[in-house]
């Protein structure tokens, strides 16, 4: 009788660990997420409400998707401010937490916080970096740019093809006057990406620090075709479709274990061709791009292995405890059992509301005491936007799918 | 033997409520002393900031005789180039404060400048007595640029088996006071701070 009443406290604490483990992100995260789809950013943000309304696990979550969609809303301040606590939060939690490896070996990954996979750390101070460039901000879009480097010299294997981030990197040392870190950064991604969009940026800032033999390798290189080295430039961050999402695989390894993985639902993408005419006339512009879908995926694949140890780890926990509950009584070991079985879950959380590419577009600008105007078409869709007369130096405008219309 | 069951018990509710108390934690609140340099991590702290207000300010006192005529300033602000959002501005503030109430510099309020317009359109306007509008083009000029650059430089360790994480944290702050009139650097100073920091790899 004793050894049936602690089988059946031990089946009652795994129900209570069922509960509480949650397989599922907040109705109010869910609900946020669909509007967000919809094209309704304003009510996105506004269901979201304060932190509080979602489990301190989800927080991470939380502060990225609205900080997104703010950012998507145009909110750059308040945008800033919800990815500002995102970073802190990510900096903190780089330990290794007893309780949550304790919930995760006994549940599943769903019992513990929400940590971003590694590119998701890294862009959440690419969005920083575009707010503060849109808000003026330069020091502090600058003081994003070396947190990002920081973060990428900690995982170069998988965050190297992010041109789009480095990229960024640079222009906002560019945008705060640290000239020489954005040669530097943009030196070296024009050798990683083996492009000559990067040439006439490369060429004019050569120039201007003085690397006389730098300048005259650029130009050989770009067969002494003239470089538009224009003081005054429009920068475009242009984001396109929807990052994939992730999806629970799993591997029965016996009729009793079963061991959960999360997945990319990945398919390859490019982004559609963009064209850009100044006033009319076509644009000798540099793009640089970056595939998100591709980068999270090789993210999620670089912890591939301690996801797998874990699983395997509580696999073998999970069935040390059916047994030991089977010892005890039959019928609540085979319950116990099947609760494991069925508590065992892919954690498929992520950042949902992030593009699937990003792309930096700089369109050098003609001098002019007239407005300009600038047309950006993909397929068959067309964004026109103004320049007001004396607007100088460096101008950001940031275009989102659903702003282009045919 | 009830006795014994009974007293296991209260045993029990005693050890449940010591241990209540002591992971509960007490909320307390205390004054410091603005002098005392307290470091909870490697990163700035106001502790840093009066270290460079007191070197700098100091330092550029020693610059000009108190006999001597006193040298109008304009401050363009001081740089943030750390990995950190650190208001420089508290930083550039404070030693003008200092260089004010020393009496040997004249400073210009440049971020008075645009309200300083309006007040004076509004006077010009005719919406104040002649006898009483301010004379305009009696600004004074600057004689030296104080400008000045925060960088730092971050170490993290290795990864490697330990079970404590280090950081080195090197700051410098360099200010500089360029003359107007000639574009020469008239005076240079700078305040070095390096710490260390570890921080448990495991925790709760």
């Amino acid at each position: 009788m004793p050894a049936t009443l602690s089988a059946f406290k031990a089946l009652l604490w795994l129900v209570a660990l069922t509960v509480l483990s949650g397989c599922t992100t907040s109705g109010v995260m869910q609900q946020a997420h669909w509007q967000f789809l919809s094209g309704d950013t304003a009510a996105a943000v506004s269901t979201l409400g304060g932190s509080d309304q979602v489990a301190r696990k989800d927080r991470l979550l939380y502060w990225l998707e609205k900080g997104m969609y703010l950012h998507y809303a145009g909110d750059y301040e308040r945008s800033s401010q919800e990815l500002l606590k995102a970073a802190e939060y990510i900096q903190q939690s780089d330990y290794i937490s007893l309780t949550s490896e304790a919930r995760e070996l006994l549940a599943n990954e769903w019992a513990s916080s929400y940590r971003g996979e590694y590119s998701e750390q890294l862009w959440v101070h690419s969005i920083l970096m575009m707010n503060f460039l849109h808000m003026g901000r330069y020091d502090s879009a600058a003081v994003e740019a070396r947190r990002a480097l920081e973060v990428m010299d900690s995982r170069t294997e998988v965050l190297k093809p992010d041109y789009f981030t480095r990229a960024l990197i640079a222009l906002s040392f560019e945008a705060a006057q640290q000239a020489n870190d954005a040669y530097i950064v943009n030196r070296k991604l024009a050798d990683d990406s083996k492009t000559n969009a990067l040439d006439a940026v490369l060429f004019k800032q050569a120039s201007t620090l003085g690397f006389a033999s730098d300048a005259v390798e650029l130009k050989k290189r770009s067969n002494n075709a003239e470089l538009n080295t224009s003081s005054n430039v429009a920068v475009l961050f242009i984001a396109a479709g929807q990052v994939p999402q992730k999806f629970s695989g799993s591997l029965i390894t016996s009729d009793v274990t079963r061991l959960a993985f999360p997945q990319y639902a990945f398919a390859e993408s490019r982004p559609e061709p963009l064209s850009v005419l100044v006033n009319g006339n076509p644009c000798n512009c540099s793009a640089i791009s970056s595939d998100l879908g591709e980068l999270v995926s090789a993210s999620l694949n670089k912890r591939g292995v301690s996801l797998a140890t874990k699983s395997l780890i509580r696999a073998a926990a999970k069935d040390a405890v059916a047994d030991a509950a089977a010892d005890a009584d039959e019928i609540v070991g085979e319950l116990t059992r099947l609760l494991l079985f069925a508590l065992e879950e892919a954690d498929t959380r992520s950042w949902r509301s992030l593009p699937r590419h990003f792309t930096m577009i700089r369109v050098p600008l003609p001098s002019s005491d007239t407005i300009q105007t600038l047309q950006i078409s993909r397929g068959t869709q067309t964004q026109t936007l103004t320049i007001e007369p004396g607007n100088q130096g460096l101008q950001f405008f940031s275009l989102l799918p659903q702003q282009f219309v045919n | 033997m009830s006795r014994i069951y009974h007293s296991s018990h209260i045993f029990k509710a005693c050890v449940f409520a010591v241990l209540s108390v002591i992971l509960s934690g007490c909320a307390t609140t205390r004054d410091i002393s603005p002098e005392s340099s307290i470091h909870y991590d490697a990163s700035y702290d106001f502790a840093d900031k009066k270290k460079i207000v007191n070197h700098l300010s100091t330092s550029l006192m020693q610059f000009v005789d108190e006999s001597s005529v006193r040298p109008t300033l304009i401050s363009y602000g001081i740089g943030n180039q750390t990995s950190e959002h650190i208001n420089t501005g508290g930083i550039s503030d404070d030693i003008r404060l200092v260089l004010v109430q020393s009496g040997r510099y004249q400073m210009i309020n440049e971020a008075q400048r645009s309200n300083i317009n309006t007040e004076t359109d509004y006077q010009q306007a005719g919406n104040v007595a002649i006898s009483q509008r301010i004379q305009q083009g009696k600004q004074l000029g600057a004689d030296f640029v104080l400008a000045g650059t925060l960088r730092s430089i971050v170490k993290k360790q290795p990864r490697q088996i330990r079970f404590n994480k280090k950081k080195l944290v090197y700051y410098t702050l360099n200010l500089e006071l360029t003359d107007t009139e000639t574009g020469a650097v008239a005076w240079a100073d700078k305040v070095e701070i390096a710490r260390e920091s570890s921080q448990p790899i495991i925790g709760w």
